[in-house]
């Protein structure tokens, strides 16, 4: 019985996947020409290609997720090796959960006033990484606690037992051993931050060129989307084009985790 | 404790980058509450605990925002726990290793996506059959909510003891009681996914918005809804003054009940792990 | 049955997440160096089209660089008072207070067109029906010459301008509002009543001409008898329209001051006009 009923929602969520994908492909269609994905946009996004985009994809992105990732990972060292007392580790776990759930405009509102107006950043890249790291750390995070708990604890007492350090073992042993459920959770921030538009709207901005410098401001592929689905009169075209390509990467991105993460999970 | 110098310098610098998360939500707790304090000063709690929502006419009430935000959060997730439970279940105990890949892939590439691209599904397709209201709005939400419900509870299902389900299966009892078992051995995981997914549909916005309606009044199923999260989305593009605030305050109110569901969640957890 | 990890890997990933962050930290440092004069510009979304396209007009003219960002109105203000922009847009009326805290300078002028569906064959309201359709005092397309068909009112978010608009023209308060949906920005309205036969809205006029000329199936009413159109808009003879402003905190900047000069002149004013809005001196 709940075998069938799950071989029918797997159907439903991959129907509903191939669906969308579907619909942005045709609907999109239009758009594509040799060389989309390297010119850059014209007439406000209304023609050309994406080219620019894609490169500030790649660099907001990666590196929100590198610093998002070093600071969780330290919250999470810090959460299961050093707070032993129990109403702190429950209070810090709710305010992570509260994290999670803000709003992402809320994560843009806050970024824009403080890391653009009190640090002065103003629309930049700098601005959207930062307020992109706040928006990621949560989720990381929260992701670190539950595969660092997750590892038997036996690996812990053995190190001491053979006289390795607890910094040592922790690094060393650990993590590593955590590595599977450290990979998963990078997987959905990354994801997250491919299809962030509301926290970057109003941090990174909403420029269609490349940026020279990290204080220039830079649109990802999904604030372009955004933007021509809500500012251009007449851009729901090529937002459709756009979101077809965001959409392949993304799913490029997750076979290619997914497959890594089998493909290590045989060689044990 | 700490063997040397060093050793305590490189957990100290561990402990200022990891406070920097914490850090980060507790100055986003800040920046709403000092946004949101002029509207408690301005207005009363009754005008505040008001059934309408007209900013123009100086009518802040939030109840039918809080409403409209627990209604959709709630039927989202009475959709989205079946479908993410079911997908898990069959995943791990009926699929092989490329079928498992092939489907997670294809749902943490809906996890990814634009919410705007979404909403803008949801408005082509859901809501020429329900209209724009509280049905779109659950349904869209749904779709949104559904990836990380079975991502994570898929990722606790196969944590518990592949031995343990060989046991029960050889005891030759049918696949319904292999699956209750793994679903009572992966329970905290389940739990702690369903409360996740609670989170990110109370905090939900622009896809929302693209398909509820958003008329602040009673919510009901097929007429429109607004939440907390859309009106900020919608209104804040030009408000000021005391309605600004007040937008503001709605979001510190979604905060706080993304801490209660939280806490609530983590509180169900620890009772499920004493058995 | 404890496994122990290769730390090698373990180190190369640690490295692969440490290097980009190196790499910023270098490029951040980089690019310290003199920046060439720019203007920076932040607000209301409604005026992105023209000022971006300003800019580039600009920056392939003269070289100076100017930077369209949006936000909203009230961002721009708050951008303008914090001296985080050269100007700031507004597509709405500023408040008295803040008219006393900054300069203002009118733009262009968009009209407010109401919409329905294509397959609507009402082709024209009096301000008195459409009143009566927003209170829900009429309820169905026949009373006003169509078919019989109920109608979904679709209005605007509190705080945007067209609202505003609105409001004053017909006389209503937003509290007699009876609505089926609201949107937020114009592309949603828009959306929303192409998408639903039985719709009517309200919306930016050049929004609404640029997507009508690109096939979406919606179709403007006549207003009084009036024909919405940016001409009818100059000549003030359609009565719905809303201005849009460019702000300064102090006497604008020279590089300001070419932007200002640039939209209020002869290539401004093509812009302007290729964007279906109207210019300020018409």
């Amino acid at each position: 019985m709940i075998r069938w009923l799950g071989m029918l929602a797997s159907l439903l969520l991959v129907g509903l996947v191939l669906w969308l994908g579907g619909d942005l492909a045709v609907r999109g269609a239009g758009g594509f020409y040799r060389g989309y994905l390297l010119d850059a946009p014209a007439d406000l996004g209304r023609a050309g290609g994406i080219g620019p985009l894609l490169l500030n994809t790649a660099l907001i992105v990666s590196l929100s997720v590198a610093l998002a990732t070093l600071v969780s990972l330290a919250a999470a060292v810090l959460y299961t090796q050093r707070l032993p007392v129990q109403w702190v580790r429950r209070a810090l776990h709710a305010m992570l959960d509260v994290g999670v759930g803000m709003p992402r405009i809320v994560w843009g509102l806050f970024g824009g006033v403080f890391f653009g107006g009190v640090l002065g950043f103003g629309f930049s890249v700098i601005t959207g990484v930062l307020t992109l790291s706040c928006l990621l750390a949560p989720i990381l995070a929260t992701g670190f606690i539950g595969g660092l708990q997750g590892v038997d604890p036996e690996l812990r007492s053995q190190c001491e037992a053979l006289g390795v350090g607890r910094w040592t073992a922790l690094w060393t042993q650990v993590i590593p051993a955590a590595r599977p459920a450290l990979v998963a959770s990078i997987a959905l921030a990354t994801g997250r931050g491919f299809g962030d538009a509301a926290a970057l709207f109003f941090t990174a901005g909403i420029a269609t060129e490349l940026p020279t410098s990290l204080l220039d401001p830079a649109a990802t592929l999904a604030v372009f989307i955004f933007n021509l689905l809500t500012t251009v009169p007449g851009g729901q075209t090529s937002a459709y084009s756009a979101a077809a390509v965001l959409f392949a990467i993304s799913l490029l991105v997750q076979v290619g985790i997914a497959a890594t993460g089998r493909r290590e999970a045989l060689a044990r | 404790m700490f063997r040397s110098a060093p050793e305590r310098g490189r957990w100290w610098a561990v402990g200022v980058a990891g406070a920097a998360p914490f850090v980060a939500v507790g100055a986003i707790a800040v920046f709403l509450l000092s946004h949101g304090s002029r509207a408690l000063g301005e207005l009363s709690i009754g005008t505040l605990a008001g059934r309408s929502w007209l900013p123009l006419d100086g009518l802040f009430g939030l109840a039918p925002l809080i409403l409209g935000t627990l209604a959709s959060t709630l039927l989202a997730l009475t959709l989205a726990i079946p479908v993410g439970l079911a997908t898990a279940l069959f995943l791990t105990l009926h699929a092989g290793p490329r079928l498992r890949t092939a489907v997670d892939s294809a749902v943490a590439v809906l996890n990814g996506t634009p919410s705007v691209v979404i909403g803008l599904w949801g408005l082509t397709w859901i809501v020429p059959l329900v209209g724009n209201s509280l049905a779109a709005a659950a349904l869209v939400l749904a779709l949104m909510i559904t990836p990380t419900l079975t991502l994570l509870a898929g990722a606790a299902m196969r944590q518990v003891p592949a031995e343990l389900l060989e046991a029960v299966r050889a005891l030759g009892v049918g696949n319904d009681v292999v699956a209750g078992v793994l679903m009572r051995h992966a329970r905290l995981g389940i739990l702690g996914a369903v409360t996740l997914a609670a989170t990110r549909g109370l905090g939900e916005a622009v896809a929302v918005a693209m398909v509820a309606g958003n008329v602040g009044t009673l919510p009901s199923l097929f007429g429109p809804v607004a939440t907390l999260t859309t009106t900020l989305i919608l209104e804040f593009d030009s408000a000021v003054g005391v309605h600004r605030s007040a937008l503001y305050l709605g979001a510190a109110l979604v905060a706080a009940l993304i801490g209660t569901v939280s806490v609530w969640g983590r509180q169900l957890q620890r009772r499920a792990e004493s058995p | 049955m404890i496994r122990f990890v290769d730390t090698h890997r373990f180190r190369a990933s640690l490295a692969a997440v440490l290097l980009p962050l190196a790499l910023a930290a270098v490029a951040c440092r980089g690019s310290e160096a003199a920046r060439p004069q720019e203007v920076r510009i932040s607000g209301a979304s409604t005026l992105y089209p023209i000022l971006q396209l300003a800019a580039e007009q600009l920056r392939a003219d003269t070289g100076l660089r100017v930077r369209v960002q949006a936000g909203g109105s009230t961002r721009g203000f708050e951008d303008t008072v914090a001296g985080r922009n050269d100007l700031g847009a507004m597509a709405r009326e500023l408040t008295p207070e803040e008219t006393s805290e900054v300069r203002k300078y009118p733009i262009a002028y968009d009209g407010v067109g109401v919409v329905v569906h294509r397959s609507n064959p009402v082709g024209e309201l009096s301000t008195d029906q459409l009143r009566r359709i927003y209170r829900k005092e009429v309820t169905r397309w026949r009373e006003v010459g169509g078919e019989d068909a109920p109608i979904v009112v679709v209005s605007k978010a509190h705080g945007h301008a067209t609202l505003e608009t609105f409001l004053e023209h017909t006389g209503l308060r937003s509290s007699e509002l009876e609505v089926d949906v609201v949107g937020g920005d114009n592309a949603q309205i828009i959306r929303v009543v192409a998408n639903t036969e039985d719709a009517i809205g309200y919306v930016s006029l050049a929004e609404v001409l640029h997507v009508i000329d690109r096939g979406t199936p919606l179709e403007l009413l006549r207003l009084d008898g009036v024909e919405p159109t940016p001409a009818a808009v100059a000549d003030r003879s359609y009565p719905m329209f809303r201005p849009l402003y460019l702000i300064s905190k102090v006497e604008p900047s020279a590089g300001s001051r070419r932007v200002l000069d640039f939209l209020l002149g002869d290539g401004g004013r093509r812009i302007i006009e290729q964007g279906l809005y109207v210019p300020v001196g018409s």
